[in-house]
């Protein structure tokens, strides 16, 4: 979109007012949405490491039959926190609270959030409320009864203990990381209604905040459900409350659809900011409009509308009345119709493009073809007589990490190599993510797709060990998930030196249409110099480009004579 | 190379591979053992064949458009593609197939669901009782118990599933259904066995410490051999069995897998190891010393832990939280210890 914006470089800093900070206030006690975006996103990447690391010991572990590296109970310790800290610690801060944070301000032409003290609050909860969760590991053992701890399991007293400290630490911790989230959710959806730069309609927001908005919706009204229910589960524990236990009057049902009523949605909070990332990608690296954007907004609509309503297909085997298993049926059926939508759209922009295959762009391809696998999965797993089978196995770890780490952890990758030049204003280099992609994408393969058949032949999940007629496949799996895990190291290796050495980036090396390229790379202090008026729809590539050409076009990359550059209207 | 083209070999890949599926039975993977699981595996093969030309669509038209649309290294790094946004018919097309292809996998999925939950007139009826970490399957047609084995004969079969302590689910990978037990509220099974054969019952709900060693051992027996099993396993219980010269291998150590494997086999909870007649000897790091006195099964911590009557030494009956032991199994162990507690 043209915009009558003039970009600003970082020595124009629009509230020199403050004066010097120590280097806490700016780095870490900040208000400024770009800082509190990457605070969300580097102590996010440290719970995505630790939880990968307990994921390659539990695969220690499976890498043969008869293992006894791992103690039982340290085995479904390290289980649960990996689940429980890849989805609460990672997934939804990086890509909420970080991506969230750091572009939807700049993608409507606001200066920063609605309540940028709120949002500070916000992230000072995540890292303690992380912590929380981890110091159940020194009190006699974490939390050990699965992501879902379901009771009783989750409310049995470990022998002799007066109660399960590590149980403790966990419902705490999501507690409070889920008040977080709520914060958060109440903080955007603010902005978004409110404070979209002149000529911006809602049909004209791109289609990363139309993520948004849909997914701090789904935040706001199911987070307290979940809180609801861990509040009572805590109750149980500490004080005996009988809402679970059956001999009391209580029911174990309850918890299941008090957890998945939240734990539904969140699987599509965590998937739509994914899917808007990718949504921005294609576009700009195929130097084309975004195929079907209102298809693909009305799809996000109807997926978060639709979230509401599948909740018990989890359930189908817990003991669910058949009719009430009918219907979840069906609407887990129906909610594919938006998510192929979106697929097929994604494609056809690819159609009649002309595209730069880098990074960015392999990893959000990459996302499409393990995102669209997963997706099948889930059909296979929405019809309950298939379910009945694949419940409760292997199978089903295959659906969920082809459609967490397949969708969301490939859309954070794209992401971070589609702005990480507009963060950090240097470049990465580009052979080495390539490297990286085609690394993770490979060997993401190979250690997940397996498991589907082993699920099928009989290997039941959570568990630390197994028959040994699934011993070779297990091995593969296992050495394939360690050269997983690896080649994270090519990132972080490349993102350390482009730190150091980079090469400075340009407000906006990929060409792209919507505002956050509209600012010097790292925008400043308030963004943008005066406030955008747009008056067009995002991606349209007949406009000249907000700022300045792509990075390897001729001499269109001179940074300092920002403020005296204009764009031409319409 | 065309569009039209590109279709056309994706077209046939997709005749090639769903033939090979469509041909090829599932039941060489992993037999069929009841009805369901012949209805629930044709249902697998359609979303099979369905899911690979969705497959096909998603990727084979990805990698072609990346080859035949990606920039060149002479175009300059401007160079726009065209400016396609929307094919409205496309998106209906796309929009109406997916959701007609997903109506007819509901209705053809409700039909095997009605079979599957449909109450049989007639069924032979197993209670089963899940506990951390055994499988106990109770005949009350014939007041015979079993831990960790079950035995059924072929046809109608209704599975009235409890549990003692936590969730529980029953998964049998050959039956293709699979439900939970779950405490304070019994749940039923039904299906109609049709294949002779043993096969693992497995537990598929996370259930603690020992869920990845929660099996028993299913046997599906034709009418004659499971009413011959039925016999004998009657005269087992009527005690005409004699509980002279007991052995230790062939009499007692059966006990021990059959009811302590998840906690004391398995692992070693209370570092207490009932794999083997040393380790009664060593004893555990809660009640120190060796837990048979022989000759003398009053003062033997194994006879006072798992008896009906306490008190109990540590404070619990073993095995935790039941089901207890048998009778017979009580009286084998009193008798065995008595006769010297030997290692035979």
């Amino acid at each position: 979109m043209a915009a009558t914006a003039l970009g600003l470089d970082s020595h124009h800093d629009m509230h020199a007012q403050h004066g010097s900070q120590s280097w806490v206030r700016r780095h870490i006690f900040s208000t400024d949405h770009k800082v509190i975006g990457i605070n969300y996103m580097l102590t996010g990447f440290v719970f995505f490491i630790v939880a990968g690391l307990l994921a390659e010991a539990m695969r220690v572990n499976l890498a043969q039959p008869g293992s006894k590296v791992l103690a039982p109970d340290v085995f479904n310790q390290f289980s649960t926190v990996h689940g429980s800290a890849m989805i609460f610690l990672f997934t939804i801060p990086f890509l909420v609270g970080g991506f969230g944070n750091y572009l939807m301000p700049l993608m409507i032409g606001a200066g920063d959030v609605a309540f940028p003290r709120l949002n500070l609050i916000s992230y000072l909860l995540f890292p303690p409320g992380g912590i929380i969760m981890f110091v159940g590991f020194l009190l006699g053992g974490a939390a050990q009864a699965g992501w879902t701890s379901y009771p009783p399991i989750s409310t049995q007293t470990p022998l002799g203990m007066p109660h399960d400290y590590g149980q403790i630490c966990w419902l705490l911790s999501v507690i409070v990381v889920g008040v977080s989230s709520t914060i958060t959710a109440i903080n955007f959806l603010v902005t978004i209604v409110n404070m979209r730069a002149p000529g911006m309609s809602y049909f004209r927001l791109p289609l990363f905040v139309w993520a948004m908005l849909v997914t701090v919706i789904l935040t706001l009204l199911v987070t307290p459900a979940l809180a609801g229910g861990l509040s009572v589960q805590l109750m149980q524990i500490l004080f005996g409350a009988p809402f679970f236990e059956p001999s009391k009057g209580g029911n174990v049902l309850l918890w299941q659809h008090m957890f998945w009523f939240y734990s539904h949605p969140a699987v599509y909070i965590m998937i739509l900011p994914a899917m808007g990332i990718i949504s921005e990608i294609i576009p700009v690296f195929s130097r084309k409009p975004i195929f079907g954007y209102k298809a693909i907004a009305y799809s996000t609509m109807a997926i978060g509308l639709l979230a509401f309503l599948v909740w018990a297909h989890h359930m189908f085997t817990s003991g669910v009345q058949p009719w009430l298993e009918v219907y979840f049926m069906i609407t887990t059926m129906i909610i594919a119709v938006p998510t192929g939508i979106k697929v097929f759209s994604w494609v056809a922009t690819l159609f009649e493009g002309k595209l730069r295959l880098d990074a960015p762009l392999l990893f959000a391809l990459g996302f499409v073809s393990t995102f669209t696998l997963g997706g099948i999965t889930g059909i296979m797993l929405a019809s309950v007589p298939v379910d009945l089978h694949e419940h409760g196995t292997y199978f089903l770890v295959a659906h969920l990490h082809y459609v967490l780490f397949g969708g969301s952890v490939f859309g954070i990758f794209s992401g971070i190599y589609m702005w990480w030049p507009k963060m950090t204003g240097r470049m990465l280099n580009e052979k080495l993510s390539k490297l990286h992609f085609w690394c993770m994408y490979i060997f993401f393969n190979t250690t997940f797709f397996p498991m589907h058949i082993i699920g099928l032949l009989g290997m039941p999940r959570r568990v630390a060990d197994y028959d040994p007629q699934f011993g070779t496949w297990n091995l593969f799996i296992s050495l394939s998930a360690f050269i997983l895990g690896a080649s994270f190291l090519i990132f972080i290796y490349n993102a350390a030196h482009s730190l150091v050495y980079g090469e400075k980036a340009p407000p906006n090396p990929w060409g792209g249409r919507t505002l956050e390229w509209a600012t010097a790379s790292p925008p400043p202090h308030g963004n943008f110099a005066t406030i955008p008026v747009v008056d067009s729809l995002p991606y349209d590539f007949t406009k000249p480009a907000p700022f300045f050409g792509v990075r390897d076009g001729a001499a269109h990359d001179d940074a300092s004579h920002a403020h005296d550059h204009e764009v031409q209207e319409g | 190379m065309s569009l039209a083209r590109v279709s056309a070999i994706l077209v046939v890949i997709w005749v090639v591979i769903s033939a090979w599926i469509i041909a090829t039975p599932l039941s060489n993977a992993m037999p069929e053992a009841t009805d369901h699981a012949q209805q629930i595996d044709f249902l697998f093969k359609f979303m099979l064949v369905a899911s690979v030309a969705v497959f096909l669509i998603v990727q084979g038209f990805l990698l072609y458009f990346c080859l035949r649309y990606r920039r060149r290294k002479d175009e300059s790094a401007d160079a726009l593609g065209s400016d396609l946004h929307g094919n409205t018919r496309l998106e209906i097309v796309w929009s109406i197939i997916p959701a007609l292809f997903l109506v007819v996998l509901t209705v053809l999925s409700f039909q095997v669901y009605v079979d599957i939950v449909a109450i049989p007139k007639q069924a032979y009826i197993i209670n089963v009782q899940a506990s951390q970490f055994q499988w106990e399957c109770d005949h009350p047609q014939y007041n015979i118990q079993e831990f960790n084995t079950c035995h059924m004969p072929l046809g109608e079969i209704t599975v009235r599933l409890h549990a003692r302590d936590v969730i529980h689910s029953f998964w049998v990978p050959e039956f293709r259904v699979k439900q939970d037990a779950v405490p304070g509220y019994p749940t039923e099974m039904h299906f109609k066995t049709i294949r002779v054969g043993q096969y693992r019952l497995i537990c598929t709900e996370f259930c603690g410490v020992g869920h990845s060693e929660m099996y028993a051992k299913l046997f599906v027996m034709t009418k004659p051999n499971f009413l011959a099993w039925v016999k004998q396993q009657q005269q087992a219980n009527s005690g005409s069995g004699s509980i002279a010269n007991l052995s230790f291998s062939k009499d007692i150590a059966p006990i021990f897998t059959a009811h302590c494997t998840a906690c004391h086999i398995a692992t070693h909870l209370a570092n207490l190891d009932l794999g083997s007649y040393q380790g009664l000897l060593k004893g555990g790091n809660i009640i120190p010393g060796s837990i048979i006195k022989p000759s003398n099964h009053k003062g033997s911590v194994l006879w006072q832990i798992t008896g009906a009557t306490g008190p109990y030494p540590g404070g619990n009956r073993m095995p935790l939280g039941g089901p207890y032991l048998s009778t017979t199994e009580l009286s084998k162990i009193t008798a065995w210890i008595d006769q010297g507690a030997k290692n035979n």
